[in-house]
C-alpha cells in the first residue's frame, strides 16, 4: 500500500482522538485494537472519549495519553426528568465539547458506530476522520470502507465472520499506513497480557487475597441483564456441582454486579443442596458478587485459570488479560464477531442460533470444559466427540456445538477464527459468514486467503448443497445487473463530463441523462427485488444502499464516476461469492471410493 | 485484488479548522440522539 499520501511528519506525535460511547465490552475491544496500533506507531498520542460509567478500564491503561469522560447523567438526566430544557442542556454540552475543538486533531476515530457519536465526529476538527460522521448539512455519512461494512453488514445483522476487534485493528492500521507510512517494526508482539491494565487493589481488604493459592481458580461471571437471555440459577448450580464434585483441585469465584446478588444466592442454595454442604464454608467457592470495582474485578479475572460466562464485558476483559475463556453462548449473541479473542478459548452453544438458555445444558458445558482443561494431556489427539463418549455423554454431545478459537497465521488471512470441534454439517449461515468475510478482506485488505480454506467435504450436507444451487442462479443474475449498472453509471459520467453545467443543458442532453438516471433506478429496483427473494444476497442490497448514500461528489460527473466504482466493487464481491459457490459445489460432488477401502469392506462381508 | 485506498483513508481535510459547520445544529442533533439512545437503554 502506498504511503505517498503521508501528510504529517511521522516523527511528531500523532494526536488521535478515539470516540467510544458504547459499553465496556466495546471499550475493551477498542483498547485491544489501539494496543496493536500503539505497538506499531509508538508516536501515536491517544486521547480516549468514554462515558463516565465505562471509563475505569481506559483510565488503567498506561499508554492512553488522556481519558475524556462524558458525564452522561449530569448532562442527560436533567432533560429526561424535566428539570432542564434541551436548550439549557445544550450549554452544558457545548462546555464539555469546548476543549475538544480547540485545536485540530491529526485523527478522529469514531468507534461508537452510533447516531449520537456521528454528530460529535461531525463537529470535531481533524485532518483525518474514520467512522460515522455528519456532513455540513448534518446528514449522516460513513467515512471509510470498514464503516460502510459496519453499517451495511454488521449492524444490519448479516452473518459475517470477521471479529470486531480485527475490523477495528485493520481499520486503524490501514489508515495509519496510508497517512503516516510504514510502521517501524513488524508488529508481532501480542496485544493481550496480564499487565494490560495498571491495577491497584487493597491487599488486606478482600477475601480474594486470602484465597487458597494451591487451588486452580475458575471465575464464573453472572450476567443478569433484562435485555439478554441468561443461564438460570439451576443451570449454574448443576454445572458448578459437577466441577466441585468431579474436578478436585479446582475452586470457583463467583463474580457479578449488585443486580446479580439474588441469582448468586439462589445458585448457592441449590449448590449447597446438591453438594450436601455449604461450598463457601468448605472453601470450594468464594462469592464476590457486588463487591468488585474495576481493579479488583480485573485482578481476580487475571489470576484465574478460566473465566466461564456469557457476559461480553467479562469475556473481553479475560481475553485482554490472557485468561482462558469458556463462553456459554445463548440468545442473540453474535459470538463470531464478539467472542473471546486469542488462542485456546472455547464457545459452547446450542444447535440453533438465538437459542433459549436451557438448550445449552450444564452437562454440555462441563464436557467441553473438561476437554479444554485437559488439552495438555490429550494434546487434542482425542476428538471432542470421543471425549464426550468416554464421559458417558454421547447424547449430550449431539445437542451442542463447540468451537475453539485460534489466531490465524498472517499467510492464512490473520485474525481470530473459531474452529468447529463438532462434526455437524455447515449451515447456510456458516457458509455465508465465511463468504462475506472473504469479500470484505478482498475489498479492504487487498489480499485474501484461498477460496474455501476452512471448508471440508464431510461438512457439506445435502441441504446446504441444494441451497447453494439456488443462490448460484440468483448470483448470476446479480452479476449481470451490477455489470449493467456500472456501464450505465460510467455513461452518465461520460455524458455529464461534457456538459458546461449540471443545470443548464440542451433538451437532447437532458433527455439522455434522464434516461440513464431512470435505467439506474430500474437496476437498483431489480437488486432490491432479488435481495428480497433471495435473502442470501441481502448483504449486497444493504451495501448498495450504503455506498450510494455515501457518494462524496457534488457534480453529476463525479457522482457518475463514483457510482460506477461502487457498482464495480459490488460486482467484485459477487464474483467472489460465485467462486465460493463453484468451489463448494465441486467439493460436494461424489468421489470414487479408494480401492483399498472397498477391499476392506469386502473382507468384512466374508463370513 | 488491488485495494482502492480511497475507500480506506477516511475523510481527509487539509484545513480542518476552516470547515464550515453549523455547530448549533450539530449540537442539537447530538443532544437529541443521546437522549433517544438513553431512553432506548432504560
Amino acid at each position: 500500500m502506498s504511503s505517498s499520501h503521508s501528510i504529517i511528519d511521522s516523527q511528531k506525535p500523532i494526536r488521535c482522538l478515539v470516540v467510544q460511547f458504547s459499553r465496556l465490552s466495546d471499550t475493551i475491544q477498542s483498547l485491544m485494537a489501539l494496543r496493536a496500533a500503539k505497538q506499531l506507531y509508538p508516536n501515536l498520542e491517544i486521547h480516549f472519549v468514554a462515558r463516565d460509567s465505562f471509563s475505569a478500564a481506559v483510565k488503567r491503561v498506561s499508554w492512553i495519553h488522556k481519558v475524556i469522560e462524558f458525564p452522561s447523567e449530569l448532562i442527560l438526566a436533567p432533560v429526561l426528568n424535566g428539570t432542564k430544557s434541551e436548550r439549557q442542556s445544550l450549554g452544558d454540552l457545548a462546555r464539555w465539547i469546548g476543549p475538544l475543538v480547540k485545536e485540530p486533531w491529526d485523527m478522529v476515530i469514531n468507534w461508537s458506530y452510533s447516531e449520537s457519536s456521528s454528530y460529535l465526529t461531525g463537529i470535531l476538527p481533524a485532518r483525518i476522520k474514520l467512522g460515522f460522521s455528519r456532513r455540513k448539512d448534518t446528514s449522516f455519512c460513513s467515512l471509510d470502507g470498514w464503516s460502510h461494512y459496519m453499517q451495511a453488514i454488521v449492524q444490519s445483522g448479516v452473518t459475517q465472520n470477521i471479529h470486531i476487534t480485527d475490523i477495528l485493528t485493520t481499520q486503524i492500521l490501514t489508515a495509519l499506513q496510508i497517512h503516516f507510512g510504514e510502521p517501524e517494526n513488524d508488529g508481532n508482539a501480542p496485544v493481550t497480557s496480564k499487565s494490560f491494565f495498571t491495577l491497584t487493589t487493597k491487599s488486606n481488604e478482600f477475601s480474594w487475597h486470602w484465597r487458597d493459592l494451591s487451588r486452580k481458580w475458575i471465575a464464573v461471571q453472572l450476567d443478569e441483564n433484562p435485555k439478554r437471555k441468561s443461564w438460570s440459577a439451576d443451570s449454574w448450580a448443576k454445572f458448578l456441582h459437577r466441577i466441585l464434585s468431579k474436578s478436585p483441585g479446582h475452586s470457583v469465584v463467583l463474580l457479578g454486579a449488585k443486580a446479580d446478588l439474588k441469582k448468586g444466592q439462589d445458585i448457592l442454595a441449590i449448590l449447597s443442596h446438591l453438594l450436601g454442604q455449604d461450598p463457601i464454608a468448605s472453601k470450594q467457592l468464594l462469592s464476590l458478587i457486588g463487591e468488585t470495582d474495576f481493579d479488583l474485578w480485573a485482578s481476580v479475572v487475571s489470576n484465574c485459570q478460566w473465566l466461564i460466562s456469557s457476559d461480553p464485558s467479562a469475556i473481553h476483559l479475560a481475553s485482554v488479560l490472557g485468561t482462558r475463556v469458556l463462553n456459554i453462548s445463548i440468545g442473540d449473541s453474535r459470538w463470531v464477531e464478539t467472542g473471546p479473542y486469542g488462542n485456546g478459548h472455547y464457545i459452547v452453544t446450542a444447535l440453533r442460533d438465538g437459542c433459549d438458555p436451557n438448550e445449552v445444558t450444564p452437562e454440555a458445558v462441563y464436557g467441553a470444559w473438561t476437554y479444554a482443561a485437559t488439552e495438555w494431556s490429550h494434546r487434542r489427539q482425542l476428538s471432542l466427540e470421543d471425549h464426550f463418549q468416554q464421559m458417558g455423554m454421547a447424547t449430550v454431545f449431539k445437542t451442542a456445538r463447540v468451537f475453539r478459537s485460534k489466531i490465524r497465521a498472517t499467510q492464512e488471512g490473520g485474525g481470530v477464527y473459531y474452529e468447529p470441534l463438532s462434526s455437524k454439517s455447515f449451515r447456510e449461515i456458516d457458509w455465508m459468514g465465511m463468504v462475506i468475510g472473504h469479500i470484505a478482506r478482498a475489498w479492504y485488505c487487498g489480499w485474501v486467503p484461498p477460496v474455501g480454506q476452512e471448508l471440508s467435504r464431510e461438512k457439506m450436507g445435502p441441504i446446504l448443497v441444494q441451497k447453494l444451487r439456488e443462490i448460484d442462479e440468483s448470483c448470476r443474475v446479480l452479476a449481470q445487473i451490477y455489470n449493467e449498472a456500472s456501464l450505465t453509471a460510467s455513461a452518465l459520467n461520460k455524458k455529464s463530463s461534457k456538459l458546461k453545467s449540471d443545470k443548464i443543458m440542451g433538451v437532447q442532453d437532458r433527455t439522455e441523462i434522464q434516461e440513464l438516471h431512470m435505467k439506474l433506478q430500474d437496476l437498483d429496483a431489480l437488486v432490491e427485488r432479488l435481495g428480497k427473494t433471495q435473502p442470501a444476497l441481502s448483504s449486497f442490497l444493504n451495501m448498495s444502499k450504503v455506498l450510494m448514500h455515501n457518494l462524496r461528489g457534488e457534480a453529476m460527473a463525479e457522482l457518475g464516476a463514483e457510482a460506477a466504482a461502487s457498482y464495480r466493487q459490488l460486482n467484485e464481491g459477487v464474483s467472489i461469492m460465485r467462486e465460493w459457490l463453484q468451489y463448494s459445489l465441486n467439493l460436494a460432488k461424489p468421489v470414487m471410493v479408494p480401492l483399498q477401502a472397498s477391499r476392506q469392506i469386502r473382507q468384512e462381508l466374508i463370513p | 485484488m488491488a485495494t482502492d485506498t480511497s475507500l480506506l483513508e477516511g475523510e481527509v481535510s487539509e484545513n480542518p479548522v476552516d470547515q464550515e459547520v453549523n455547530v448549533e445544529k450539530m449540537l442539537f442533533g447530538f443532544l437529541r440522539a443521546l437522549l433517544e439512545e438513553q431512553q432506548g437503554q432504560s
